[in-house]
């Protein structure tokens, strides 16, 4: 089962590449070694979840691929070239949505161009499509508060959307979301993601969250996070066509995924 | 969004509860006036039935006129509008100094860890005992406003940096992720972010200027509300050392009342 972790061939460069990862905190209280040779890659158009206990360095990747962090060795690379700071073309998706309270919905969708110095009312007819098509268009100019925790998220993915980015980085988007709100912009953010061909990695504690919206789960080790297995996850009794992800999960494959993986996670080293 | 929807005819029980709080938010109002009119009451009825003596606490008839014979002379406008001037520019130097300083500590990590136990102690330290001192170095005036300003200025640094340090870092880290650098992170999540803490010291600043320019004003001045208070008790005419202190809690409450109002304002 393990997945093809050498990617293309060379003349195309893969969309995503960590090619011998290693990274070493520092802090007063001493040094943590959070990865360790790390090695996969990811296609263009290919969504990847990252699952793994507490502590294990999947954020930490995320943070690396984007540029919030560099690497003590090793390289993070993006179509072939090394990753040097945070760019338009990564969209992050934190937990929070941290969208700001004294900004409109609109305006905090438009915070990715101001501090990128974009072509403003490009960018504001831009915001004005994208959060109509998730279903915001009434309420472009209302405050976050005004919204329920599934709209606020829909908003921070609008905001992400707007920089136009074509690689989507999630780290745990939907845990602070109630249950039905988790279930169904789990799924709308899935399809929104399929649909626009962007690559995506998702880092999740649920499994079958990680199962549902991937096409590979990729399972770290314990601190230091090490790459464990890779899971191509299919669905060959639903047909040709993945369906969503909410009809993937009554599917025979599902607890099959779900019990392999759960039990890799179970059993440290 | 989800806001209690009145009824269109409320019900008996209802009614009853909107009652009860009606009759609370009154009685809380009949309490005050009649503390304060006790107060005056008392005020009035002691000194005038020599139970105790007059010329110490005078009494609010007296105080009333004392009031009227300041306006009499004309000087009474003079008096309030130095001192209101003195709070006005050293509340607005001490704010502007305070932020300044409070965001450059905030950029530069390096300078703030110097800088903290100094900022303690100065801050620790009663600017009131440095009155005298100031009168040597700046003379009358300058001292009055130097007073103002370092009675002010610590604890807006202190309050300002505190609040930009408790920014939250999901927001920060949010701004890093779309690129911003140090000043476009100052500029659009610690700032605005942090309106409600620049109004907390804004309110707290006023009283503390107040303060620092009236105890400037005692120790050396020929004019304003403290000149009027040291001036009253040495030729001891408590009358007019009371009226000024009226007048003094009138404007510190008229103040207060005008930060409030820029507060809903800003903050809306």
């Amino acid at each position: 089962m393990m997945g093809d972790t050498t990617g293309r061939p060379l003349a195309v460069p893969p969309k995503i590449e960590f090619r011998n990862v290693d990274l070493h905190y520092f802090s007063t209280k001493g040094e943590t070694h959070a990865v360790s040779d790390m090695n996969f890659t990811v296609n263009k158009g290919e969504f990847i979840s990252i699952v793994g206990q507490s502590g294990c360095g999947k954020s930490t990747l995320l943070s690396l691929l984007c540029g919030l962090m560099q690497t003590t060795s090793g390289q993070v690379l993006i179509d072939g070239k090394p990753v040097k700071g945070p760019s338009p073309q990564v969209g992050f998706m934190l937990q929070h949505d941290s969208l700001f309270e004294w900004r409109t919905i609109l305006e905090n969708a438009l915070l990715g161009p101001e501090i990128r110095g974009m072509d403003m009312p490009a960018a504001r007819a831009r915001a004005e499509r994208i959060l109509t098509n998730y279903g915001l268009g009434q309420f472009l100019h209302h405050r976050p508060t005004q919204l329920s925790g599934g709209m606020r998220q829909r908003a921070a993915l609008g905001r992400t959307m707007c920089m136009e980015p074509d690689i989507l980085l999630l780290d745990e988007p939907f845990s602070a979301l109630d249950f039905q709100t988790r279930m169904s912009i789990s799924e709308e953010i899935g399809e929104i993601i399929r649909r626009e061909g962007k690559t995506a990695i998702l880092v999740t504690h649920d499994i079958p969250e990680a199962i549902a919206m991937a096409d590979r789960v990729i399972v770290l080790s314990p601190r230091p996070g090490r790459l464990k297995n890779i899971h191509e996850i299919t669905f060959p009794s639903l047909g040709e066509v993945r369906p969503g992800c909410m009809a993937v999960r009554d599917a025979e494959e599902f607890k099959d995924y779900f019990h392999t993986i759960w039990t890799e996670m179970e059993s440290d080293g | 969004m989800a806001d209690t929807t009145p009824n269109a005819t409320p019900s008996v029980a209802y009614q009853n509860w909107a009652a009860r709080q009606g009759r609370a938010r009154r009685k809380v109002i009949i309490g005050r006036l009649l503390l304060l009119l006790g107060f005056l009451a008392l005020w009035e009825y002691a000194p005038r039935n020599g139970m105790v003596n007059p010329m110490l606490t005078s009494y609010p008839s007296a105080v009333w006129d004392g009031f009227w014979d300041l306006i009499a002379q004309g000087k009474l406008g003079l008096h309030i509008g130095v001192t209101l001037m003195e709070v006005m520019i050293s509340f607005a130097i001490a704010m502007i100094l305070g932020t300044v300083i409070a965001i450059c500590l905030w950029l530069s990590p390096m300078l703030e860890r110097v800088l903290d136990p100094f900022l303690v102690v100065l801050n620790a330290l009663p600017k009131i005992a440095l009155v005298p001192i100031f009168y040597i170095w700046l003379g009358p005036t300058g001292s009055i406003y130097a007073v103002a300003i370092a009675v002010a200025l610590f604890i807006t640094i202190l309050m300002l940096y505190t609040g930009f340090n408790q920014s939250d870092p999901n927001k920060i880290k949010l701004a890093k992720t779309l690129g911003a650098g140090q000043v476009q992170i100052l500029t659009k999540v610690i700032l605005p972010g942090n309106v409600h803490t620049f109004m907390a010291t804004l309110k707290a600043n006023v009283g503390l200027s107040l303060v620092g320019v009236i105890v400037g004003e005692f120790q050396a001045s020929k004019a304003g509300l403290g000149y009027l208070i040291v001036y009253g008790s040495q030729i001891f005419r408590m009358d007019m050392v009371m009226a000024a202190i009226v007048i003094l809690s009138l404007i510190s409450v008229g103040i207060y009342l005008i930060v409030q109002k820029a507060e809903t304002l800003l903050t809306r």
